[in-house]
């Protein structure tokens, strides 16, 4: 078993807006082993690119990661670098994709002036051989006439390449931890296969972490080994994702899995999850899920359940049933 | 269901492209490209494609929000691409669409009261603002909204429930055909099932007939009855919804079935990686549109476009090399074999198919 390239425990990150504290992530924890693909599944605003960004220390004002929390990469407790210090990590030996690459990339620089930038910065490389190894990254990553693109500007690239493009900027310094946070939801199907192809040919190539954030648990299945399931910034549910898709043990997973529209079997009616996702400012007392839950009992109401490691390892919270 | 409620043919849509401080036409967006397809009363006509094939642009056609380059758009009998002032305003209370952003297709500065019960007025179908009042409110029920909702602005509510409203807005008229452009596409996937679910209930309950434009072959597949699949301007492909998805005939169909990662780890699929991107519309490649990308083509692909044939049971395909055409074929351009794919499910054939070995994953 590879070792363990990122662990969090206990992550919080609070948003402090005029209306009031938003829990975005409120008690995360979870690890990430060397060529293994961890996916954060979740519906927008359950906290999972705010993990992200905490991760990478990115959180935007007005959120901020409290004390008590702990995050550890490769031997280094992330929240305690100084941010000079933090910048030799980020892009180095961590870095991030982004669901949207033309507002990720700076339109003003060519490709290759943009892969080059953090070879130049993290491993001191001259001009020609920057983009030497530019060249040699866009290749990498399946770009065609990478020779001619590297010297392209963003606008002149799809949505696609774009997105090649920045999996090779991630890729420059062969980092550890690669966190892909909804890196094909911006484009078709057929490009999204030929991405991920990309990224799994990376990860099995290069034993690089994957921390793969998503709301399409088709990905999940496709390409993560283990799984943790977000609701309102709390995991429900974590766990391989064999077990999990086979045997939701929440019943958020289970509603989530349920309410999919399949390409094979029945098309009967969808059995949707009733009501919508709580308000931040206004969380139920009891189990975050509880309103909209159909197996809520009276317990659920008032008493929260915690993420309890069950005996085959996985990782539920919700109150034992019947 | 019988007859035809709406028929489509030969529609184009060209766009120019202009250049030069003049602003001379240099060229043209062939967005649409001589279609040819038809909806039954009470029908579902799933229209799916990529980004950029065209099928936003359609939807804007049939409701003439957009003129037509070339060719006809005939609904219950008449052809609707030339009608002007009160026959217009009069076909689109027949006529209505749902838009996929929920955010940008409400007016901020309208009640929910206002924003479905405006057209009331317009086509006078209330005669005061009471029996204005109680249409709308017998809408919202109707979309799962309360009474109250009436006074609130768009932006007091979800997602979910701006299209609801949307929705709301579109059924007010009472129409025959409502055109569906991404309608949960925006949404998160516990509140698509239940827009999903919505749709289907006022089919059946108004006896509606939709034109379903998505880029999601799941939800296509469970909103509709046919489906057309539309790759640059062009249907390439249509069937009956069990047809399509059991037996997809035409490259393009099968690619996209199996480039859809399903939420099923046990299952392992051998999937179609197409190379390279779409090309452009303005600059489309000579012979069959989809010949750069296909992983079948031959040396006619290259030059001769093929036409929708009838491959048996209304299932159409625009391919040389799939349903009844193979007699004219050659040897293959890559040395592949044809007869493999005919009619098969892309799960089980595709996999030795792809020129550069780039296909396959997961064996």
């Amino acid at each position: 078993m590879a070792d363990t390239v990122l662990s969090i425990e206990n992550l919080r990150t609070h948003f402090y807006t005029r209306d009031g504290v938003v829990p975005a992530v409120d008690g995360v924890s979870l690890s990430v082993r060397g060529g293994e693909t961890l996916a954060i599944v979740g519906e927008s605003g359950c906290g999972k690119s705010v993990t992200a960004l905490s991760v990478m220390r990115l959180v935007p004002a007005p959120g901020r990661v409290l004390a008590g929390s702990r995050v550890y990469f490769a031997g280094l407790d992330l929240l305690a670098l100084s941010e000079r210090e933090m910048r030799t990590v980020r892009g180095n030996k961590a870095a991030m994709i982004f669901q949207e690459p033309l507002t990720s990339l700076n339109p003003v620089f060519t490709i290759g002036r943009q892969i080059g930038e953090s070879l130049r910065l993290h491993k001191g490389l001259g001009k020609k051989a920057a983009r030497e190894k530019s060249v040699e990254l866009l290749a990498r990553v399946g770009m065609p006439q990478p020779e001619r693109i590297v010297d392209e500007y963003p606008h002149a690239l799809s949505g696609g390449m774009r997105q090649r493009a920045m999996i090779a900027m991630a890729l420059s310094c062969g980092p550890r931890l690669l966190i892909a946070d909804e890196p094909t939801t911006a484009l078709d199907v057929t490009v999204q296969a030929q991405i991920l192809e990309v990224i799994r040919e990376l990860r099995d190539g290069s034993g690089m972490a994957v921390m793969l954030i998503t709301h399409n648990l088709g990905l999940v299945a496709e390409m993560a080994g283990r799984v943790a399931v977000m609701y309102a910034g709390k995991i429900v549910e974590q766990g391989e994702v064999s077990a999990v898709f086979d045997s939701p043990g929440h019943p958020y997973t289970e509603g989530l899995l349920n309410s999919l529209p399949r390409l094979t079997g029945r098309t009967e009616r969808l059995p949707a999850i009733p009501g919508v996702v709580p308000h931040p400012a206004c969380l139920p007392a009891g189990c975050l899920f509880e309103p909209r839950c159909a197996k809520a009992a009276e317990r659920c109401r008032v008493e929260r359940p915690e993420l309890l490691l069950r005996p085959d390892g996985r990782q539920i919270s919700c109150w034992p049933q019947n | 269901m019988t007859g035809k409620l709406l028929e489509v043919r030969g529609l184009k849509k060209y766009f120019p492209i202009t250049g030069g401080i003049l602003g001379r036409t240099v060229g043209q967006v062939r967005a649409v490209d001589g279609l040819d397809f038809f909806v039954r009363p009470g029908e579902t006509l799933g229209l799916v494609g990529e980004s950029g094939c065209g099928k936003t642009t359609v939807a804007r056609l049939l409701l003439r929000l957009l003129t037509p380059t070339a060719g006809e758009v005939i609904y219950k009998g008449q052809n609707i691409v030339h009608l002007r002032g009160r026959a217009l305003q009069h076909l689109r209370r027949e006529l209505q669409i749902i838009f996929q952003d929920p955010y940008g297709s409400l007016n901020p500065r309208l009640t929910v009261a206002e924003i479905i019960g405006e057209q009331l007025s317009i086509h006078g179908l209330a005669r005061d603002r009471q029996e204005r009042l109680a249409m709308v409110r017998e809408l919202l029920a109707a979309v799962g909204l309360e009474g109250h909702h009436l006074w609130r602005y768009p932006h007091e509510f979800s997602g979910g429930q701006r299209q609801r409203i949307g929705i709301a807005r579109a059924l007010a008229l009472n129409p025959q055909l409502v055109v569906t452009d991404e309608p949960v596409s925006a949404l998160d996937v516990s509140i698509q099932a239940q827009i999903v679910n919505l749709l289907l209930d006022l089919q059946e309950r108004y006896k509606l007939a939709y034109v379903f434009v998505s880029h999601d072959l799941s939800i296509v597949r469970y909103m509709s009855h046919r489906v057309a699949v539309m790759y640059l301007g062009k249907i390439v492909e249509s069937a009956p919804v069990a047809v399509l998805f059991e037996r997809p005939a035409h490259p393009y169909t099968q690619a996209l079935l199996s480039a859809v990662p399903l939420p099923d780890p046990a299952v392992r699929r051998q999937r179609i990686v197409l190379e390279g991107d779409l090309p452009s519309p303005a600059n489309l490649p000579r012979g069959c549109r989809f010949h750069p990308r296909c992983f079948i083509r031959l040396p006619r692909c290259r030059e001769e476009e093929p036409h929708l044939h009838d491959c048996g049971g209304g299932h159409l395909a625009a391919c040389h090399i799939v349903g009844g055409q193979k007699s004219e074929v050659g040897a293959p351009e890559n040395g592949s074999r044809t007869e493999s794919l005919q009619g098969r499910a892309p799960d089980v054939e595709g996999a030795d198919i792809n020129p550069r070995g780039t296909g396959v994953f997961r064996g």
